[in-house]
């Protein structure tokens, strides 16, 4: 034994010292060359983008998300792609190249990767911006399929923003454009930046030839996090629906630009905002976002300001009586004109209604003559606050006021009154009306509700009120009767209507031209109020600038936009519909004798049925109903025979003949009442069977 | 604490060598792991040395602890049975667990614990006992060709489950359960048979690879490895980057090395801090500091050598030559990979490559040989003892 041991020890020995040696050769003989190669190489961390968020609309549809692209190269090398599996499948690889990018011939494709394999290049550029399902196409090419390493493909990754929808309110949802020398970010990718970006991560890669690095296997890699989801406030149908009426106006006008904004009453909530603007080919792009930053003197929409300051704090009552005249009244050196004219002695009310210009002066100058700052404070409580609004770009508000030595004359005070020497964006004069509608309650705008990380809510921005009574509940009484007398006797008559009453404002400004002052006079058309006025859920001003058809007041060109989308988003919305639903369902039950046990359980409660005899599993089932008490019986059928389908309806018709390996062809609409094949026939696979629906 | 110092027993130039190599593992990986520390944990350097700081103190613990049992203990049937067949347990859940993760599995996770470990580790000792067991109560009939096979068939069950998941493994536990067959005076004809049909396996199994790589797990990746080795011109760059960056290590250390943490090589070596830690070692400490390591080794088998040579019951002296073969041997190849001497196979250097589990089942198997050297230190008090009162005895008649 002893022997064996040291013979074995002897060994081991030796190849301590072989080993030895062989560093010692690595040292001395190799050791010149690798300490070169050692000088040579060369590591550099690369940072791996993460992956940016999505930005979602309210009832959770992308508007703008991340989709990855594909640089599309090759690593043309002998020692990557042996002759043998370069020559043979070069032809085909191009005829594939051709035929999937169909930029270059076949022919031109195939030289590239000649010219480039005798030059022994470790990356020949085919295919930029290739999309996902393109480069898996690519994969799947001949020498290609061989991987990485012996097919020689490189599909390098990155991200491309894209906007879902397009045009639809692309300037509030946003771009970032940082390549380019002026960088622009707008909207919620600008605002919410920090949470969409997420946090690089790094990878190690040396350099293996010229310009090409590849990452090193190690595990020294830092994993990219990808960024947070941001939840916009904005419902993708009512965007649609908004983004539609006012281009159908604007078009019909030519008119310069409009724009929209739809807001929740109780939460601020935005649920569309619009912008749309002609461009040189006289199409309309969304294009500033006016609603927040195009400031003007509003016009007629600001008398409600103005009658809720003289209501408040002037003692006006709504039956206190006014001479408008025949419609022309000369304040100082200006002349105050009425559109129509010539209402005589009205009540506060009418000159509202009628939106006299006379009349609305008559008003502030009998309340505030003697203390027009009283006036201007009370106005610049309703405007001036911090609206924080959740994207930047948002201009302040200005309202003149005595203290304003350089602007203030002696016709501000009813200048003021009727909307002018006040500078005021649609989301402005929005707030305010919003706040009216809830009730005095005025609440700060939100176009984001919450942050998503990995599915996981971790942020959640509340609605969030500014202030809590804007005036007395009497005033807002008031104005809720103002504002809806303008629909039922004033200037908004054509928004009236029997389903649900709308209330609100029109306005026609004249504003002054950038280039030319108000000689050619530019008018701003708008329409702002809520809906359903006793109810109101939602409120909504639609402006549109410079409209060059002949019609231009507010009554004529916004109120009809805002009729159009408060009609769709009154008909859409279950909530406010509820009684609307409720009062068709009372005369009709409906018919659904066959189908899952739990969903006919459910419409049968709703409808106050009684349900018996339940299944404790989930079943199909055939309904039957006597007097208001509804039995279940289970549907019974057998592999390999023909079920019996009547009374079901035509999904889970479609879902047990297509289980069962049949063709279906349907007509008709509603639940089955007609069978090609009689229950009971023995079926086999891939037969056809055709079903008559009926309602 | 002095208590358990004088309580330190078994071969004291073992226990040096090991907490010598011990420091060295502290050292090499502290140095080693500083770009994936920074990476993995915020830059927090330290992360990789405290851990193994916990690791190294508990498996000298584990040493200390297993070297105060007396070494017959392990020789009792029972303890040896139930590690055999905990081992084919663990092996075997590895394999399945590896069919339902879809490839083959080193590491078996420990439920409940976030820990894993290579029940391979665990399989190495527990054989080399079986088989010393086996040894020993067949001293007298171990020419004989019947008990000879019935050797081979706990070997080749055991490597058998070994092979899909660690080729390199299995083959290193076979060779070394050969050797020490064969020390234990076993017929070379029977070994040289054994040889020989282990080397047909073998040729068979490379035929497998070079032809039908996807017809065994793994089969691809050893290919590409024999490759590289067999033929530098062949050689994928990529492929062959991991031992030309150990090279470029061995030859920018130098005679003296660069110092210790002044390591370039680390961010290139594929794994500076288990399986190319030798040339790692060579580039900071030099040839003197891989020479040293060396020697390390080299003393670590002439300790147990003597050990197993002195011992008087065969048990324990197969015991402790096999286990301690097993350590040296896998440090041979890990040192012989390092300098290019060999295909890259994935050992580790023992007691020095950063590791948990792995690390513990080395520490114990030290600690099975302390406890062979303390028996021994033992008898041979007893035996003075005992010569002293038949010496009394004597004077007294």
């Amino acid at each position: 034994m002893r022997s064996r041991i040291y013979v074995l020890y002897f060994l081991s020995l030796i190849f301590g010292v072989i080993v030895l040696v062989k560093a010692s050769y690595i040292q001395l003989v190799q050791g010149e060359e690798l300490r070169e190669k050692a000088e040579k190489q060369e590591m550099r961390y690369f940072q791996v983008e993460a992956v940016r968020g999505t930005i979602y609309s309210a009832d959770g549809i992308p508007l703008a998300t991340s989709v990855p692209l594909f640089d599309i190269a090759m690593d043309v090398r002998h020692k990557v792609v042996p002759d043998s599996i370069f020559l043979s499948g070069v032809d085909s690889l191009a005829y594939c190249l051709a035929n999937t990018f169909r930029d270059k011939t076949k022919q031109q494709y195939k030289q590239i990767l000649l010219k480039a394999r005798a030059k022994e290049r470790g990356y020949v550029l085919l295919q930029k911006n290739v999309k996902y399902d393109v480069k898996r196409q690519v994969e799947r090419f001949p020498i290609f399929r061989l991987g990485k390493n012996r097919g020689g493909l490189i599909a390098d990754k990155k991200y491309r923003r894209e906007l879902i929808y397009g045009d639809l309110g692309r300037r509030t949802i946003g771009f970032i454009m940082e390549d380019t020398k002026d960088s622009v970010a707008l909207g919620i990718e600008s605002a919410f930046d920090q949470d969409l970006r997420g946090s690089k991560g790094l990878v190690l890669k040396r350099r293996i030839a010229g310009s090409a690095w590849r990452p090193v296997k190690s595990d020294n890699e830092i994993e990219p996090k990808n960024g947070c989801d941001v939840i916009t406030t904005i419902d993708f149908r009512m965007q649609d629906v908004a983004d539609n009426a006012l281009r159908k106006e604007l078009i019909a006008d030519s008119a310069d630009y409009g724009c929209v904004i739809l807001m929740e009453v109780r939460t601020g909530h935005i649920k569309a905002i619009i912008n749309l603007a002609k461009n040189k080919q006289g199409q309309y792009v969304e294009g500033a976002n006016y609603a927040i930053n195009d400031r003007a003197e509003p016009g007629s929409t600001f008398k409600l300001a103005s009658f809720l300051i003289a209501l408040e704090f002037g003692g006006l009552s709504l039956h206190d009586k006014f001479n408008t005249g025949n419609g022309k009244k000369v304040y100082y050196r200006k002349t105050v004109t009425d559109a129509h004219g010539g209402y005589g002695v009205i009540t506060a009310q009418q000159i509202f209604e009628k939106s006299s210009n006379v009349g609305t002066s008559e008003i502030v100058r009998h309340c505030f003559l003697k203390n027009p700052e009283k006036f201007t404070n009370g106005l610049r409580n309703l405007f001036v606050h911090d609206y924080e609004l959740q994207i930047k770009g948002e201009q302040k508000p200005f309202i003149n006021s005595p203290k304003e030595k350089r602007t203030w004359s002696a016709e501000s005070l009813h200048q003021m009154g009727y909307g002018y020497e006040t500078l005021l964006t649609p989301m402005h004069m929005l707030i305010l009306y919003n706040a009216v509608a809830n009730n005095g309650k005025m609440m700060r705008p939100l176009l984001v509700s919450k942050i998503r990380r990995a599915g996981q809510t971790i942020k959640v921005f509340e609605p969030e009120v500014i202030n809590p009574a804007i005036c007395s509940m009497s005033t807002i009484d008031s104005a809720h009767k103002l504002l809806e007398g303008v629909v039922s006797n004033g200037t908004a008559k054509t928004l009236f209507n029997t389903v649900y009453q709308i209330a609100g404002k029109t306005g026609t400004a004249k504003v002054a031209d950038a280039d030319k002052g108000y000689d050619v006079p530019i008018y701003k058309a708008s329409f702002v109020g809520y809906f359903p006025a006793d109810n109101p859920k939602y409120s909504c001003i639609v402006v549109v600038t410079n409209p060059t058809k002949g019609k231009y007041y507010g009554g004529a060109v916004s109120a009809p936009v805002f009729k159009e989308i408060a009609d769709k988003v009154y008909a859409m919305d279950l909530e406010i519909n509820k009684r609307a639903v409720k009062d068709s369902l009372r005369p009709v039950v409906p018919f659904a004798p066959a189908g899952y046990q739990n969903e006919l359980t459910t419409i049968y409660e709703t409808l106050n049925f009684k349900v018996s005899d339940r299944f404790p599993a989930p079943l199909l089932v055939r309904s039957e109903k006597k007097d208001r008490v509804v039995s279940f019986q289970p549907f019974r059928f057998s592999n390999g025979y023909m079920p019996d389908l009547i009374g079901l309806t035509a999904r889970d018709a479609l879902y047990l003949l297509e289980k069962m390996g049949l063709k279906v062809r349907l007509s008709g609409k509603g639940n089955v009442i007609k069978q090609s094949v009689p229950a009971g026939t023995k079926i086999s696979k891939g037969n056809l069977v055709q079903i008559q629906l009926q309602t | 604490m002095l208590r358990y110092i004088r309580n330190i027993q078994g071969d004291k130039v073992i226990w040096g060598i090991v907490i010598i190599l011990s420091v060295l593992s502290l050292l090499t990986v502290y140095s080693a792991t500083g770009s994936l520390a920074y990476a993995k944990n915020d830059g927090n350097t330290e992360y990789y040395l405290i851990k193994q700081l916990i690791v190294v103190v508990a498996g000298l613990l584990f040493m200390y602890l297993i070297h105060l049992v007396k070494y017959t203990w392990y020789s009792k049937g029972y303890i040896i049975f139930v590690t055999f067949l905990l081992s084919i347990g663990f092996l075997a859940a590895l394999i399945i667990y590896g069919l339902t993760i879809n490839s083959a599995a080193r590491w078996l996770p420990i439920p409940l614990t976030g820990l894993t470990f290579q029940p391979s580790d665990l399989a190495k000792p527990a054989l080399v006992m079986f088989l010393a067991k086996l040894l020993a109560n067949n001293q007298d009939k171990i020419k004989s060709l019947k008990i000879y096979l019935f050797m081979l068939i706990p070997i080749i069950l055991i490597c058998l489950l070994i092979f899909p998941s660690n080729f390199s493994t299995a083959a290193i536990l076979f060779v070394s359960c050969l050797v020490l067959i064969w020390i234990a005076r076993a017929r070379m004809a029977h070994i040289g048979l054994t040889i020989l049909a282990g080397a047909a396996f073998g040729v068979i199994l490379f035929f497998l690879i070079m032809h039908y790589p996807k017809a065994i797990p793994r089969g691809e990746t050893w290919k590409h490895r024999i490759e590289v080795w067999l033929d530098d011109s062949k050689a994928d760059p990529e492929a062959d980057y991991q031992i030309t960056q150990a090279k470029i290590a061995i030859a920018s250390g130098g005679f003296f090395g660069k110092t210790p943490g002044k390591s370039t090589q680390r961010n290139f070596l594929p794994h500076p801090y288990s399986d190319f830690i030798f040339a790692f070692i060579i580039e900071e400490y030099g040839l003197v500091g891989g020479g040293f390591v060396t020697l390390l080794y080299l003393t670590l088998f002439f300790r147990i050598v003597r050990i197993a040579n002195r011992c008087k019951g065969n048990f324990g002296s197969f015991l402790s030559f096999g286990i301690g073969f097993l350590i040296v041997f896998q440090a041979l190849i890990n040192m012989g990979v390092a300098v290019g001497l060999l295909p890259v196979t994935g050992q580790t250097l023992p007691l020095v490559s950063m590791g948990g589990t792995s690390l513990w089942f080395t520490a114990i198997s030290i600690g099975i040989i302390l406890s062979v050297s303390r028996g021994l230190e033992i008898e041979a008090q007893e035996e003075k003892t005992s010569f002293k009162i038949s010496d009394n005895l004597y004077a007294t008649v």
